[in-house]
């Protein structure tokens, strides 16, 4: 059997794996919340790796080993802030928010915010369900731009084509078995993305002949790539590298693809295990990945013509194909997982948060198969948006990744934060705080030069809790609701 | 490699992994347990 083969049979054979277990778990499917949330039945293991696998997307294996590769050790500022993020995330926000989304029997994030505060809630349905919609079709986009790539470095695939197969497998096994499909796939992904992440550097850090080895080849790429501070000093190092990496550690607390996973466990207890599992992934899978793109400089040499190829060209180049083609998968894996969750809250947004809340409110409940069917077309219906959008504006993935991660991060995470530990939050401060997370990380993408000032990630939180605090301390709006019962 | 970036790469992970063994020993017995959902 030719190398390529071999490649292609360990990656086929894992998108089968995928497509068997969404077939397997559509029987346990029989209402919109077993599609959305799974029935709350997630042990800690399947709970806290499918956080993780579903929190770590193609940027995770492609984006951080790509900036490694291109920047150097800088780089680890965002692995550090990454791992004070989801460690903050795990002990601050999920027992209140299982808690409350299990006494209010919210299925969603709008769902749970709208049931905080007095009123109808419609306003605060419609502007999360916007907010989510807009980020998550580019979040989205970008796992398919994930696929492209990492097809196009392995089989020499098209990387038009690449996205669309990516697409059509997240696509179908997403419909068919819904939360269920999405948890038990990535519990099988975040596994595979941790193997990947720990064993790669361990094989390149062999062959590149060990500590010393490791020294002479990174010295070749002068001082500023194994520094920290990449030869910036003063408020360039603080605010451009320091600040900038440390910043993905506040997006943690608002992406609604992860609070789910919080909600959906079976007993609160279990988030205490679950919080240990889910570090214990970080750990050992964080700093290897950003080690992939550090050792991929000396094993494939600089001037990679795109740097986020790294990992696949280095597994291709460390172990034998059908090897080769199992940790590749894991790329795929990380791709998928995230997309698939993405999807998943869109859609149950659009079905749990738009159709039968504000839709139909006041009329009778629309019979569970129906819903059920309903949150299939949406899947459709987002993936292809998803897919057209990445297609017609085909960026880094690291770009678009940062882009999404800072509009949700932002929007939802001060507000989540506050509407837990705070009794002044107000829902003005919740409105206010949801709009300034919005409209700062889109002006910040767009309008040239703010990003230097401060990095999109962190200036739009900052702002987005400025603002919400401030609301909240003058007493704009009703107060949030006493501990639900 | 210079002596900031070893200490910072690998004291980070250090401080992490203590960070949440503290939590999972000491501070989470702080955090409310109630299950909304269990009959007791």
């Amino acid at each position: 059997m030719t190398g390529q083969w071999s490649l292609l049979l360990g990656f086929v054979l894992y998108l089968g794996l995928m497509l068997v277990i969404g077939i397997i778990t559509v029987r346990y499917m029989r209402s919109l919340d077993d599609f959305v949330l799974g029935g709350r039945r997630l042990g800690p293991w399947v709970a806290a790796i499918s956080e993780r696998a579903s929190g770590e997307s193609a940027w995770f294996l492609l984006g951080l080993p790509g900036a490694t590769y291109a920047l150097g050790f800088q780089e680890f500022w965002s692995v550090i802030g990454i791992a004070s993020g989801i460690l903050a995330s795990w002990t601050l926000v999920a027992v209140g928010l299982r808690n409350a989304t299990g006494r209010l029997g919210a299925l969603t994030i709008p769902d749970f915010l709208a049931g905080r505060f007095p009123g109808d809630g419609r306003t605060i349905r419609a502007l999360s369900t916007l907010i989510i919609l807009v980020f998550y079709t580019t979040y989205v986009g970008a796992q398919f731009v994930g696929a492209g790539k990492i097809l196009n470095a392995t089989f020499g695939m098209h990387e038009a084509w690449g996205m669309a197969l990516g697409a059509v497998v997240v696509l179908a096994y997403t419909m068919l078995g819904g939360f269920l499909a999405v948890a038990w796939t990535d519990l099988f992904q975040g596994l595979l993305m941790a193997v990947v992440a720990v064993i790669l550097p361990i094989l390149a850090f062999v062959k590149l002949g060990g500590p010393g080895g490791f020294d002479t080849l990174l010295a070749a790429q002068g001082p500023d790539f194994l520094t920290l501070n990449a030869g910036k000093t003063g408020s360039a190092f603080f605010f451009g590298v320091m600040v900038g990496g440390l910043s993905w550690g506040l997006g943690y607390f608002g992406q609604p693809h992860l609070l789910t996973r919080y909600m959906a466990i079976r007993k609160v207890r279990d988030l205490r295990v679950g919080t240990l599992i889910a570090m214990g992934w970080v750990l050992a899978a964080y700093w290897g990945a950003a080690f992939i793109g550090v050792l991929g400089v000396g094993i494939l040499g600089p001037g990679l013509e795109d740097p986020e190829q790294v990992m696949p060209l280095l597994a291709r180049a460390l172990v034998p194909p059908w090897i080769a083609g199992m940790l590749i998968s894991g790329a795929v894996a990380a791709m998928m997982s995230t997309a698939d969750s993405q999807l998943l809250v869109a859609t149950s947004s659009l079905t749990e948060d738009i159709y039968v809340k504000l839709i139909r409110r006041g009329r009778p409940a629309e019979s569970p198969g129906r819903l059920v069917f309903l949150g299939r077309l949406a899947v459709i219906l987002i993936t292809v948006v998803a897919f057209v959008l990445a297609y017609l504006d085909r960026d880094l993935i690291f770009d678009m990744v940062s882009y999404a991660w800072s509009g949700l991060g932002s929007s939802f995470g001060p507000v989540i934060l506050l509407t837990l530990w705070w009794k002044r939050m107000t829902r003005g401060a919740l409105l206010g705080g949801l709009v300034t997370g919005l409209v700062s990380t889109i002006l910040w993408k767009h309008v040239p030069g703010l990003d230097a000032i401060l990095d999109i990630k962190a200036a739009s939180f900052i702002l987005s809790m400025t603002v919400a605090l401030s609301l909240g301390w003058l007493g704009v709006g009703d107060r949030v609701l006493p501990r639900p019962r | 490699m210079p002596a900031s970036t070893v200490i910072v790469v690998f004291g980070s992970w250090i401080v992490i992994a203590v960070l949440t063994l503290l939590y999972y020993r000491v501070w989470s017995h702080r955090h409310d347990w109630d299950d909304p959902e269990d009959p007791r």
